[in-house]
């Protein structure tokens, strides 16, 4: 089995009585990159929060690279070897670009200045100008540089490419898959923006309602899932009770559509066994499987 | 390199006290050469008006008070601060250290802009025909930085579970009002610490209040202990 960068085991977390996170399991291995998806309010920021030591559990287990996550001397150790580009993207106002490098720096030995001097000419950013003074799309850039040039082994990113144009999401996106190649860094970022997860990610986890509801890997997932088109004929059979797997079923017309994620040959085979009835198969997005589960709880 | 982000983030508020420190100096050196000609203003006015005096110097470490964790507004950004505070938690170091190294800063700072205190009392004596010594004004400038302390860590616990402006604000309001309680209210010598800032301060009695200055440091450890629990039990 690949190592594990996070694992979460029953994480709970409520706010005021309201459930955030409702039992989290979650398993990150090492180089991949983790797309973590939900609806807004699902309990990603939560999750990624407990595995900062910035909030406390109320229950279960966050660990990151083994260690338990927390305000504590491993916390430190596991903050030490992460890099992290909050949602708001917002850095102290009042420094420089080369103030909050420098400040930044201190903290990591193993700052690597090549990194550095390298993202700094890729991004463009000014070394003399104010944080406050810098576009949304350059303050993630600018996290993103800090992340990268510490060494970090991994990368965790809320929301990354909220708010930005999509010029900015491209060249992100397209980073993000270059420093994973080029040093081998774990990247885990949310998102509910279901395009870009399919375009970088090779593991998903879609969590709603503070729970994992499908996770594994991208391929595997597009694998396992099929959309299958049943057109009949002639009239109607009377109502199917379709197998095991059929996650969906949609009739219009003389046309069945079902969303399986399991056990296809069988619902293909019961689909053939129907009297007129013709079958075709089709893969299917991340963004069906996503509205599926999501709908369906 | 925490010192750096907190010096950065003080940096103008600290100027701003030391014209909040200077600003009365003029209108008391006004005040007491128009007396100069007359006879010498009674010894207990005095003491009353180094004890408002000291009253209104004790304001100083509170504007200076932060705890670390929130990014405090400057004079140049106020926008994105709220944000900035997980940047500073996802650092690799120990809220203790975060809150430490902020409130170690900030009691500098004040310690720094109260020597402006005693160098109000070297300009302003003479003419009251109040002699003070150079060891009496250095003394002075260390009772008045002792007993400052349980006030400035009051306003270190607040502003780590108040926002900016109602930090301020409250402890300043929360000092008057303990100003007020201590004078009419019975409690032990020690307790009342103003009064080692003013009427009974070393600029009288040529001594140190011993008492008074272990009151406050005690209090001032009680309250960064209190004031560093709340920051590392707090959830952002």
């Amino acid at each position: 089995m690949d190592d594990l960068v996070i694992e979460t085991h029953g994480l709970r977390k409520s706010f005021k009585g309201n459930p955030a996170l409702a039992g989290l399991n979650l398993e990150v291995p090492a180089g991949s990159i983790f797309g973590f998806l939900g609806r807004n309010g699902a309990g990603k920021t939560t999750t990624i929060k407990l595995l900062m030591g910035m909030l406390k559990p109320d229950s279960g287990d966050a660990r990151v690279f083994g260690l338990p996550a927390g305000d504590t001397p491993e916390g430190i150790e596991i903050r030490r070897r992460l890099g992290y580009v909050t949602e708001e993207k917002d850095l102290y106002p009042y420094m420089t670009v080369e103030q909050i490098i420098h400040f930044t720096r201190s903290f990591f030995p193993k700052w690597r200045d090549v990194l550095e001097k390298k993202y700094l000419k890729r991004f463009e950013l000014p070394l003399n100008r104010k944080i406050s003074d810098l576009s949304k799309g350059m303050r993630s850039q600018l996290m993103l540089l800090l992340g990268i040039s510490h060494g970090a082994e991994l990368l965790i990113l809320d929301e990354p490419t909220e708010g930005l144009d999509p010029v900015v999401v491209e060249d992100m996106l397209r980073e993000l898959v270059a420093i994973s190649a080029a040093e081998g860094t774990t990247i885990f970022f949310s998102s509910h923006q279901l395009e870009e997860v399919e375009q970088i990610a090779d593991r998903v986890c879609i969590i709603d309602r503070g729970a994992a509801v499908v996770t594994g890997s991208l391929d595997d997932l597009k694998t396992q899932y099929q959309r299958l088109r049943v057109v009949f004929g002639e009239g109607l059979p009377a109502p199917i009770q379709w197998g095991e797997g059929a996650e969906r079923v949609r009739q219009e017309g003389r046309t069945v559509e079902i969303l399986a994620s399991h056990n296809i040959e069988a619902i293909l085979n019961q689909a053939r066994s129907l009297p007129g009835a013709s079958v075709e198969r089709f893969p299917v997005t991340l963004k069906e499987i996503f509205m599926e589960h999501v709908r369906s709880n | 390199m925490l010192w750096y982000k907190n010096w950065l983030e003080t940096r103008f508020r600290l100027v701003f006290m030391v014209l909040f420190a200077v600003f009365p100096i003029p209108l008391m050196t006004l005040t007491t050469r128009s007396m100069d000609s007359g006879h010498p203003p009674p010894f207990a006015a005095v003491k009353a008006a180094v004890g408002f005096f000291a009253l209104y110097y004790s304001f100083v470490p509170l504007m200076l008070a932060g705890s670390g964790i929130k990014t405090q507004a400057t004079f140049q950004a106020r926008r994105g601060l709220h944000g900035s505070i997980y940047y500073t938690l996802s650092m690799p170091v120990s809220r203790l250290r975060i809150f430490a190294t902020r409130a170690g800063l900030g009691m500098l700072e004040a310690i720094g802009v109260l020597a402006i205190a005693p160098c109000a009392v070297w300009i302003i004596f003479p003419p009251l025909r109040m002699r003070v010594t150079a060891s009496d004004l250095l003394a002075y400038w260390a009772t008045f930085s002792v007993c400052v302390s349980a006030l400035y860590f009051l306003g270190v616990l607040a502003s780590t579970f108040l926002d900016e402006i109602w930090q301020s604000w409250t402890s300043m309001f929360g000092v008057v009002v303990l100003r007020f309680l201590l004078d009419r209210l019975p409690v032990p010598a020690p307790v009342n610490i103003f009064k080692a800032m003013g009427e009974d301060s070393s600029l009288f009695t040529h001594s140190f209040p011993w008492a008074r200055m272990a009151f406050s440091v005690g209090a001032a450890a009680i309250l960064f202990l209190v004031g560093l629990r709340v920051a590392q039990t707090r959830e952002y």
